[in-house]
């Protein structure tokens, strides 16, 4: 069936409806009604996933005279978009006491930044894309300085603002270089200019290359990182959690989009520099994690280290490496967000994200310290988790295009990443607890908590259904 | 109602009553138990169904649903429904049931009782998953976790230190079994391709490719029975048979229903059951089915051997329990597919039976030792009397279930090893003795102890799980077992009734009662005069052979010493140089790369551009 503009935009029009409704609702309650806001927010969200459902069956079109395009990979991206955001969503409830005030406009911002990702996913030319990334670092810039009267938030979000807009400035010039190189912002035109093997122009390689430091801005490889640790420190919880997940996963959508589809047959100019970033990135990564002393700010530089196994997907240039991404980031969201929402219910109670005030956390709730071993165990790779898959994935992808020493660093650094993954265990479990009182879980984290868990488990031992999906998007594109 | 969900049902109706237990049950007794009930109560119901389907519809019924797909890597997770495997979820769940039941009376007592019930469910869950598989790599994840629930229930009094080093060794002798099973598994894996088709460790397809494969001489014979030896090794350890039968005596130090489940009818039968599973690859062998049979005949003498001069009832029936399982097997090895797998379900019945009417007696009189018993056939006559019934089948006599199954097996090894039918003949005289010196001295006779002069018959809810199982103790020779089972392979060998063998078997197991009644039921106890030689010559018996010491003096010499210089090695070049020295690069290289992280936007503005330059330069130079 062929979409009409209704049809196929479905996803961001019903989204466009939401953010209406919530900022009518905004108005129209009061201040202290304002968590029920972010409830509503997720309830809306849900019908998304049978929307996508449906569309799914409509094969790749193009609309909006080619700015806007409707494939399998756009829709399993916005899958991934629309659980990160439900599930951030449900986090967000746990910082009433710390935003000082505008909630409302939280939610609505998070919901702006989830439809920048849908128009990113669906993107099919340079502008639309370039104006889809903006909308999503322009609201992260916001939400990242949305504790108004802590300092770290305020720092983060300059700093952010600053390499954000220099990054952004980069992915502009190079895509100003592709359109003087190609005469044309439409991607599926461009592709059509070079067929497999013919060598690039210098002024395209130099444009490209331009859009890959972008994109690897967002994505928190090296070197294009450095933003990452303090950010995460400083951010809201459930902003950080969102970067990490939400944000990247744009990034690595967009690297499918520029690189892969439009330049897989030129694949031997650019794989090789990705591979050496993707060592890079993960030893900078896991390396960078050990002396780390606060919990979000590990998790920054964890997320560094996942960026970097990610990329080997992208630098293998082939069916397994783009599956393993798509795998890979579909259970990274679980893990990761199950990792945030301890931490966003534990600092609810203690104040704290210092990994020191996590001691004895299995005696305080039992819970939360066993929901924080599994998915530390599945960021780390170990199986039956999920993240194990993905890890075994890519580094199959790698092995089988040959990047054998890439793949070795790739496990190598799996060890590192369990030494600093289980001290966290080792404290929550075998050291004493200064405060003895027990950390009360609300309701909803408590919901999403389980979701994550299921999923971890679910997608480590039954394979199957997400790695159809996976291979399906990157085909039926 | 035979329905592709049927098999799913008989499989995830006990995991959801332990998942029901665990999320909703944990407080409350009844709740606990008749969860576990009613999961076992529809696992039973589905069988029964598939049971009565499979009278006139011989075929197989395979389902199945892939698993892991990857380039070169299919696995899948699947049920097989065939007769054997109908007959064994049969026996699991009916048996299993009256098990279940018998615990709400036996366990009444006990602090955490949920807790039990939940780990009851657990290992029907993980046992029928073995029953069910139709694969090596199925059947191998619910055999591990047969090893891990076992493990629970062995360990169940886990205060008591006994109970839980039981747990212990029973798990780790279990896991060198399967350690070789394994490696067993994955040879299967690649003899599979040898044909050039995709690999499988699917049972069907192996049974369809294997003869093409042995046809075209790629795999030599002694490959092959490395191969099966190796599959055996997990019968080894499951089945219990010698060497590895350690673990078997000392694990009744769990709750009697448990080790009348595990220990009767259900985990130890499993081993037996995987060789009847994939007969066709035994059979394929005829030199490891050699050597199947005599560990098997060995395993059946040796630990009948041992009951003769046990005192604890408990353990008395470990022993029998080890003898029979080695009987089965030696069946099994001769190529009596249907012998074994026939003794393998009377034997299930009956055994199931004596143990808990031993947790009767144990229940009643707090005690295991059969010298502080006696006298209770007044006290406890429905203990008795099924308790008998279950004697007599153990021991062979006409016309109880025991005494067909025994001697289709005597008649398989008189066709083709006459040592090992003699071997077998003894063992069931053997047999006979001990279990008639057990029943001699534990309900005939006078009380030997203030507690067994004030016993009392258990509650109902034990003793009819006891009535109940006596039925398919006394007429299991009559409901056409063997005629089943001859639809679920081709492969073995079938001998008709041979009086000859019946005739011998009978007298050997008169005689071995008669003896024991001579001897006990006047009254003869260990340390009276003129026994001294009798006593003397138990030493070794009562020892069990020292294996156990045997084992621990390697533990102590070979494998400590070895062990020790490992440590060494450990020591220095893991610990020191490996382990350390990689800790302190990374620490360092960690604290190297802190330092790049100043904090001061203007450093990571300059750094990100430079970053930028380098790699263009780099690419376009």
């Amino acid at each position: 069936m062929t979409p009409s503009l209704l049809t196929g935009l479905l996803p961001e029009i019903w989204l466009g409806l939401l953010f209406t409704l919530l900022l009518v609702l905004d108005l129209a309650w009061k201040e202290e009604r304002s968590t029920a806001l972010g409830m509503v927010a997720a309830a809306g969200l849900l019908p998304v996933f049978p929307v996508l459902a449906w569309q799914a069956g409509m094969g790749s079109h193009e609309l909006l005279g080619g700015m806007y395009r409707l494939d399998l990979l756009a829709l399993f991206f916005k899958g991934i978009f629309t659980a990160a955001a439900i599930l951030v969503l449900l986090m967000t409830r746990e910082l009433d006491k710390t935003i000082p005030r505008g909630h409302g406009e939280f939610y609505l911002l998070i919901l702006a930044a989830t439809f920048g990702m849908f128009l990113a996913a669906s993107s099919a030319h340079f502008v639309m894309l370039f104006v889809a990334l903006e909308l999503i670092s322009i609201t992260f810039y916001v939400l990242t300085t949305y504790l108004q009267n802590n300092v770290n938030s305020l720092e983060a979000g300059m700093k952010y603002l600053v390499l954000g807009s220099l990054a952004s400035g980069i992915l502009l010039y190079g895509i100003a270089f592709i359109y003087g190189a190609t005469g044309s912002m439409q991607l599926s035109r461009i592709q059509a200019l070079y067929s497999a093997g013919a060598p690039l122009p210098v002024p395209l390689l130099f444009g490209l290359f331009l859009v890959i430091a972008g994109l690897l801005f967002k994505a928190a490889a090296v070197p294009f990182h450095f933003w990452v640790p303090d950010v995460y420190q400083g951010a809201p919880t459930p902003v950080t959690a969102f970067l990490s997940v939400g944000s990247k996963s744009a990034g690595f959508l967009v690297m499918f989009r520029v690189i892969q589809e439009l330049f897989i047959g030129q694949a031997a100019q650019w794989a090789p520099l990705l591979a050496w970033l993707a060592a890079l990135t993960i030893l900078y990564g896991n390396l960078g994690a050990i002396p780390q002393r606060n919990i979000k700010r590990l998790m920054g530089y964890s997320s560094i280290g996942h960026a970097g196994y990610l990329l080997i997907g992208i630098a293998v240039a082939s069916r397994l490496g783009s599956t393993a991404v798509n795998f890979y980031l579909a259970s990274y969201l679980f893990t990761n967000l199950a990792v945030f929402l301890v931490i966003a219910a534990f600092s609810k109670v203690t104040g704290s994200d210092e990994i020191k005030a996590y001691a004895g956390l299995s005696k305080r709730s039992p819970f939360l310290a066993a929901a924080m071993f599994i998915a530390l165990l599945s960021l780390a790779g170990v199986p039956p988790m999920a993240g194990f898959f993905g890890k075994f994935l890519l580094l199959m992808g790698a092995v089988s295009e040959g990047y054998i020493a890439l793949a070795l660093v790739g496990a190598a650094a799996v060890v590192v990443s369990l030494y600093y993954y289980l001290q966290i265990v080792y404290t929550m479990y075998a050291d004493k607890p200064e405060d003895l009182s027990p950390i009360r879980v609300s309701l909803p984290v408590r919901l999403a908590l389980w979701v994550c868990l299921a999923a971890m488990l679910g997608l480590g031992i039954w394979q199957g259904p997400l790695l159809h999906l996976s291979l399906a998007a990157i085909s039926g594109s | 109602m035979v329905t592709a969900a049927g098999p799913w049902i008989i499989l995830f109706a006990p995991l959801a009553a332990f998942i029901g237990i665990v999320l909703f049950g944990r407080k409350s007794k009844p709740v606990s138990a008749g969860l576990a009930i009613a999961g076992m109560v529809v696992s039973l119901g589905f069988t029964l169904t598939f049971f009565f389907h499979s009278l006139h519809a011989h075929e197989a019924i395979e389902t199945a649903v892939s698993w892991v797909e990857l380039p070169g890597l299919t696995l899948e997770f699947g049920l097989l429904i065939n007769p054997a495997a109908i007959l064994m979820a049969l026996v699991v769940t009916g048996v299993g049931l009256m098990i279940f039941l018998y615990s709400t009376g036996y366990m009444a007592e006990d602090s955490s009782y949920p807790r039990y019930f939940a780990y009851l469910s657990l290992f029907a869950f993980s046992m029928l998953g073995i029953v069910l598989a139709n694969n090596f790599v199925t059947l191998f994840m619910f055999w591990e976790l047969v090893g891990a629930s076992s493990y629970l229930l062995i360990g169940y009094w886990y205060e008591k230190p006994s109970a839980a080093a039981a747990g212990k060794k029973a798990f780790l002798v279990n896991r060198i079994a399967d350690f070789g099973f394994l490696i067993g598994i994955l040879m299967v894996w690649n003899l599979s391709g040898m044909g050039g088709e995709a690999r499988t460790l699917n049972f069907l397809q192996l049974e369809e490719r294997l003869p093409e494969i042995l046809h075209s001489g790629a795999v030599a014979p002694g490959l092959l029975a490395a191969i099966v030896l190796l599959v055996f090794c997990g019968v080894l350890g499951k089945s219990a048979q010698f060497p590895l039968h350690v673990w078997l005596p000392d694990a009744m130090e769990g709750p009697t229903p448990v080790s009348a489940l595990i220990h009767a009818a259900t985990m130890v039968a499993a081993g037996v059951y995987l060789i009847g599973r994939v007969f066709f690859l035994f059979w394929a062998s005829p030199e490891a089915l050699a050597v199947i049979a005599a560990i098997g005949g060995f395993t059946a003498l040796f630990a009948a051997s041992l009951a003769l001069v046990e005192n604890d009832i408990k353990r008395v029936l470990a022993f029998s329990t080890l003898s029979q399982l080695g009987y089965m097997v030696m069946a099994l090895g001769l190529g009596g597919y249907v012998a074994g797998t026939y003794h393998l379900t009377t034997h299930a019945f009956f055994k199931a039976l004596l143990f808990l009417g031993a947790g009767s007696v144990i229940h009643a009189l707090h005690t295991n030792d059969i010298w502080q018993m006696g006298g209770l056939a007044k006290k406890m006559p429905a203990t008795t009397f099924t308790f008998l019934a279950a004697t007599l089948a153990l021991a062979g006599i006409f016309p109880l279930s025991g005494f067909w199954s025994k001697d289709e097996i005597l008649a398989v090894a008189f066709e083709r090893n006459k040592l090992l039918w003699a071997v077998g003949t003894l063992s069931a005289a053997m047999t006979a003795f001990y279990m008639g010196r057990v029943f001699c001295v534990a309900f005939l006779g006078k009380p030997r102890s203030h507690h067994a002069e004030h016993a009392h018959e258990s509650p109902p809810s034990m003793t009819v799980p006891l009535w109940i199982l006596t039925v398919p103790t006394l007429i299991g020779g009559f409901i056409g077992i063997p005629q089943y089972l001859h639809h679920a392979t081709e492969a073995g060998l079938h001998v008709e009734f041979n009086l000859f063998v019946a005739l011998i078997s009978t007298l050997a197991a008169v005689g071995g009662l008669g003896l024991a009644y001579a001897v006990y039921a006047r009254g003869a106890r260990p340390g009276l005069k003129g026994q001294e030689l009798l006593s003397r010559l138990a030493v070794p018996l009562s020892r069990k052979f020292w294996v156990d010491e045997m084992y621990s003096w390697i533990n102590q010499n070979v494998q400590q010493r070895f062990a020790d210089l490992l440590a060494l090695f450990e020591r220095f070049i893991i610990i020191q140089l490996c382990v350390n020295g990689v800790a302190k690069v990374t620490g360092l290289a960690g604290s190297l790369l802190r330092t790049a992280q100043t904090g001061k936007v203007q450093t990571y503005a300059a750094m990100l551009l430079a970053g930028l330059g380098f790699l263009l330069y780099l690419n376009l130079k």
